[in-house]
């Protein structure tokens, strides 16, 4: 990657002082590398697009770019991952149960603690994911996209009572292998 | 409703898919059985592995080059190949990534900065007596219409879809040699059920199609499902439509089939499922 240039050094700063022309070159990077997320994002791009915004003034502020890429090279990550990170927030709406209300908020800058912590925990999950049945994560994908169980069982081409206990046993993969306690995956049947 | 109707209908309220009418009655059942909530914070566990994808961090690093840590580069490796959702991030911030290589430096535009307004007020009287003398009034300073800040955003965002456009126009050319392979039943390929069609890529080819004869009328639809030989799947769409000649055609990265050994099954939605074996050599 291109190291930083003096012009990017005062790209940023401008972009903190709120310099019209600084604003518009950084308006102008986050709106080309939104844009081939546009389609998927539909009605919700303009508001990526300020919230894109504000995480670059927010990481600009606490120096968290360091020179070692262009400015534009790092706007553009930055705004990569908040689009990638808006689209797995839509995906998650039908999941109203899930959200725990009485949970604490995110911190907006958690420690390094934090970070470790969390890193392990999603490593653990994604681990647990790849050691349950391929048929288990088919179902419970569509499970969580929304569907009835009547939509499942249609699409399926199952019963519906035997669809519920195929997706009660899969749970029980799924947390064994949470617990490590599988070591291959099969189906839900075995 | 009982423990065992409760726990069972309880995937489908944590994922938001259980009928108004049953989840009251799933959570009036909740409220007083502390079993059944011990099973609900269980799914929701379960929900959590479930839903669990690929960091956006992870997939950031592979979409710009960069190397994950060995556990994430596995881990993303092996879930990727089972994830169309995580396939198409990726896809989109690779796509993100070509943009940003493909970016002209433009000259920055000048506008409207209001600290000119700042002119120093001897001078502002001077130009006001000035032109008082030509027997003129001074001309009127204009502040900026907040129009224009959402003109030059939507200006911003129609350059990006014209790189957009103007990349997929640069790369859209005529192909030929496209190695085509049809996929032949088990029942009638030579040699019984357990052979497998041979699928030979040829070295280069970036792309192969595979040609799944039906007689079904154009236009049915169907699932496909490429799995790998530990069952594993590699690919599935279930926006398959059969064409005006009869058959299901799909192209494929070359890539996305290493050497090796696949079940290919074929769902039309009206119909009996037809399971392909094809072994795949380079």
């Amino acid at each position: 990657m291109a190291p930083s240039t003096r012009e990017d050094a005062e790209t940023a700063a401008g972009f903190l002082r709120g310099d019209a022309e600084a604003v518009s070159t950084v308006d102008g990077w986050i709106a080309g590398a939104a844009s081939s997320f546009r389609a998927r994002l539909g009605d919700d791009w303009h508001d990526l697009l300020q919230e894109a915004r504000i995480e670059i003034l927010r990481l600009l502020r606490k120096s968290a770019w360091r020179g070692e890429a262009r400015l534009k090279t790092y706007v553009w990550q930055v705004v990569g991952h908040t689009c990638l990170d808006a689209m797995r927030r839509q995906k998650r709406r039908p999941m109203m149960e899930a959200v725990d209300a009485d949970a604490p908020l995110p911190a907006d800058d958690p420690s390094p603690l934090d970070l470790l912590i969390h890193e392990d925990s999603r490593r653990r999950l994604l681990a647990a994911l790849e050691a349950v049945p391929a048929d288990c994560r088919d179902l419970w994908r569509l499970i969580l996209s929304g569907l009835s169980y009547q939509q499942i069982g249609a699409r399926m081409g199952v019963a519906e009572g035997a669809l519920r206990v195929r997706a009660y046993r899969c749970r029980k993969r799924a947390i064994e292998a949470l617990s490590g306690n599988v070591t291959a995956a099969t189906t839900a049947e075995g | 409703m009982d423990c065992t109707g409760t726990s069972e209908r309880l995937p489908w309220l944590v994922g938001g898919g259980l009928p108004a009418a049953e989840a009251d009655e799933v959570r009036a059942h909740l409220a007083t059985c502390p079993r059944c909530r011990e099973e609900l914070a269980e799914t929701r566990r379960a929900a959590a592995v479930f839903g669990a994808h690929v960091p956006v961090a992870v997939l950031m690093d592979l979409a710009w080059d960069r190397t994950p840590s060995a556990p994430d580069a596995a881990l993303a490796a092996s879930h990727l190949a089972s994830c169309p959702e995580c396939r198409e991030e990726l896809e989109l911030a690779r796509e993100s990534r070509r943009l940003e290589a493909d970016a002209q430096e433009r000259p920055r535009a000048v506008r409207w900065n209001p600290s000119w307004l700042a002119v120093p007020a001897s001078l502002a009287a001077g130009l006001v007596l000035g032109f008082g003398l030509w027997g003129r009034g001074p001309a009127p300073v204009t502040p900026p219409d907040p129009r224009v800040a959402l003109l030059e955003q939507e200006t911003s965002r129609l350059r990006g879809m014209v790189q957009a456009l103007e990349r997929a126009a640069s790369t859209a050319r005529p192909r030929i040699n496209l190695p085509l392979f049809e996929l032949v039943p088990p029942l009638v390929r030579r040699g019984g059920a357990s052979q497998a069609t041979e699928i030979a890529v040829p070295a280069g080819a970036a792309e192969i199609a595979l040609l799944a004869s039906s007689d079904a009328p154009a236009g049915t639809p169907a699932s496909l499902a490429i799995l790998g030989a530990d069952g594993r799947e590699v690919w599935r769409t279930d926006e398959l439509v059969s064409g005006p000649p009869g058959g299901y055609l799909v192209t494929v990265p070359a890539e996305m089939l290493p050497a090796g050994t696949y079940s290919i099954r074929l769902q039309p939605r009206s119909g009996a499922r037809v399971d392909y074996r094809v072994r795949v050599r380079r």
